[in-house]
């Protein structure tokens, strides 16, 4: 029980602060949470300081070296030499930063959009702006990404920047979907009925009552989302679409080492597994964040 | 108690369209909530008394009748097309009082939005803390109380956020819709004593929703009983647990169960239940309660019994009154 006396003495905690360290709490209670964390971090360090930690920077050009082509992975080259007599481990290391940028430069234009478009909807219930938004959502959802990123791509130009564009146009109409969905399931719920009937104005309920509902099941998709970005970028390089060569990315490193199967095995399986690890750090974060953000932790 | 009215309800009716056909959700209801009174309005799941309370604080228009507020204010119509001040006097309380409060929001934050929103002048920091405070020690919870959230606090202190919620608002009525059915038994007296102390205090009135007779019989002044969307008695509390007319009523008071053999001979007739409601979808002819009913005659399944006034004061609607 309360002792009652004693709250005028009671120390003012931050209730947000509180409910983050429950939150790391639990976060780190799971080794699977941790371990995706810990690859997440690791995998951006290691993208951030690529070109340092590369032993063969230079490797990331068109740098030939005819001596030590197709050396099987060593001491001298981790992850073996191509066709050129690359290091692969630089390149993988360097191809990794495309791979990740690309991921979060798409996410940094589909979510905003996206969400707002489904606020947008959900606010605009029942009017013709909501059928107009939903019915493109769904034209836009009906097309494979992977095609429509790469007819967006040809159309325009093949350069980066406009790989992340087309993949973020296939992208953003899930988001506006999840957007829509929760905030059209939050309108039955008794505390935003509540709001309603007290006269609160709708854009305030959506801004200051919904919207902090609805971030946790984004953040998680968020960071779902990262793997198979990647491995949309990465099959978006593999057809010669984005990163161009010489410079390495994750998928076109596997899709001109192909080629070489079986024999040169290093040239595909070296960076594919680079994609699966991103994939699952990425994947496993998010499972632990879903965890931790959900609201029933007690 | 004045006889000053606080909600005149006429000729309410509701109807609900579905895929199945008209849904009559509650026909011909008549009564009239007086200043500083608690009105119970009883009836097993289904008979449309949460749907009186949602169209009195506006959740939805009733399709015919009127439903008035104090001095002759019409208020038959959706919170869209209320005035923020009527929005202010009318005030609620769910009966699930976890769904009520918003799980991402502080205490703090969710007391705040009626204090802001009602309040006639811009509340500064300090001014808004002493009033949060304030609004927390009336349902007698802690202040520090302010700085949890939702989940971290129990059942019953959540409803009684839930109310602490409603009276910032400094509503002069507040429907009650089985504010205390979700909650522990134990935690049921201690709600229900304070919404009466409190009712006492403030000198609002109460429309209490709900469908334990028990409870009725502490708190209410007068009480409605409804069935499959109608009144079918209408008296004040003490005339009603004393002389029961309606073989419905009786029904429902032979079910409440007793502890010992003293209390069950406390119990005014035994009439033992039979089959549930109905559908409202599909209503009975005549007298809808005839096909449970165990003194039923030929007129019952033909004629609607009217409402009438049996004794002073006490309504019945039934052929053998």
């Amino acid at each position: 029980m309360v002792n009652t006396v004693n709250i005028q003495t009671v120390k003012k905690v931050n209730p947000r602060a509180e409910a983050m360290k429950k939150a790391w709490y639990k976060f780190s209670r799971n080794p699977l949470s941790v371990l995706g964390l810990v690859v997440v971090v690791g995998v951006i360090f290691v993208a951030v300081f690529a070109t340092v930690l590369a032993p063969h920077p230079e490797d990331a050009g068109l740098s030939i070296h005819m001596t030590e082509t197709f050396q099987a992975p060593g001491l001298a080259h981790l992850a073996g030499t191509d066709e050129y007599g690359r290091d692969v481990f630089s390149r993988i290391l360097i191809g990794l930063r495309y791979s990740l940028a690309i991921g979060l430069l798409v996410l940094a234009i589909s979510v905003p959009f996206g969400v707002l478009m489904g606020l947008l909807a959900g606010y605009y219930k029942g009017r013709l702006i909501e059928a107009i938004i939903m019915r493109f959502t769904e034209l836009f959802m009906s097309i494979p990404p992977l095609i429509l990123a790469m007819v967006i791509c040809t159309m325009f130009s093949s350069k980066y920047i406009f790989a992340a564009i087309g993949i973020a146009v296939a992208w953003w109409p899930w988001y506006t979907r999840i957007t829509y969905n929760l905030v059209t399931s939050l309108s039955n719920e008794l505390y935003i009925v509540y709001t309603q009937l007290s006269g609160v104005k709708m854009m305030k309920i959506i801004i200051q009552e919904m919207l902090p509902n609805i971030m946790s099941p984004i953040l998680t998709k968020m960071s779902l989302d990262m793997g198979s970005i990647i491995i949309t970028a990465s099959s978006m390089s593999f057809v010669g679409l984005g990163v161009q060569p010489p410079t390495p990315s994750l998928g076109e490193m596997i899709s001109s080492g192909i080629k070489y199967l079986p024999n040169i095995w290093w040239l595909t399986i070296m960076p594919a597994l680079m994609v699966v690890l991103v994939v699952l750090g990425f994947n496993l974060l998010g499972d632990g964040l879903s965890d931790v953000l959900s609201v029933e932790e007690k | 108690m004045s006889g000053e009215s606080m909600i005149t309800v006429k000729d309410l009716r509701k109807v609900f369209k579905t895929k199945f056909g008209d849904l009559v959700a509650v026909d011909n209801i008549n009564f009239e909530i007086r200043r500083g009174e608690i009105f119970g309005l009883v009836g097993e799941s289904g008979s449309g008394k949460s749907t009186i309370g949602s169209m009195i604080v506006g959740t939805y228009p009733p399709t015919s009748g009127s439903i008035t507020f104090q001095d002759g204010r019409d208020i038959s119509k959706s919170y869209k097309f209320r005035s923020q001040e009527l929005k202010r006097e009318i005030q609620l309380v769910f009966q699930d009082p976890g769904g009520s409060l918003n799980p991402r929001k502080t205490i703090r934050q969710i007391l705040s939005v009626p204090l802001q929103l009602f309040s006639d002048k811009h509340l500064s920091k300090s001014e808004l803390d002493e009033r949060l405070e304030k609004a927390l020690l009336k349902v007698d919870l802690p202040t520090e109380y302010l700085d949890k959230y939702p989940r971290a606090i129990g059942g019953g202190e959540k409803q009684l956020v839930c109310i602490a919620r409603a009276l910032a608002a400094d509503p002069s009525f507040i429907v009650l819709d089985e504010p205390t059915s979700a909650l522990d038994v134990s935690i049921q007296a201690k709600i229900t004593n304070k919404l009466i102390e409190l009712q006492k205090e403030n000198g609002i009135s109460y429309l209490f929703i709900t469908h334990n007779l028990c409870l009725v019989r502490n708190m209410c002044h007068r009480l409605a009983i409804m069935y499959l969307g109608n009144i079918c008695e209408f008296a004040e509390t003490a005339e009603f647990f004393e002389r029961p007319l309606h073989p419905y009523t009786q029904m429902l008071l032979a079910s409440i169960p007793v502890v010992s053999d003293e209390e069950e001979k406390l119990k005014p007739q035994k009439i033992h239940s039979v089959g549930e409601i109905p559908s409202p979808l599909n209503k009975p002819s005549g007298c809808s309660f005839h096909p449970r009913c165990p003194y039923k005659m030929d007129i019952c399944a033909e004629k609607v019994p009217e409402m009438r006034e049996i004794t002073p004061g006490h309504f019945a609607c039934c052929h053998m009154l």
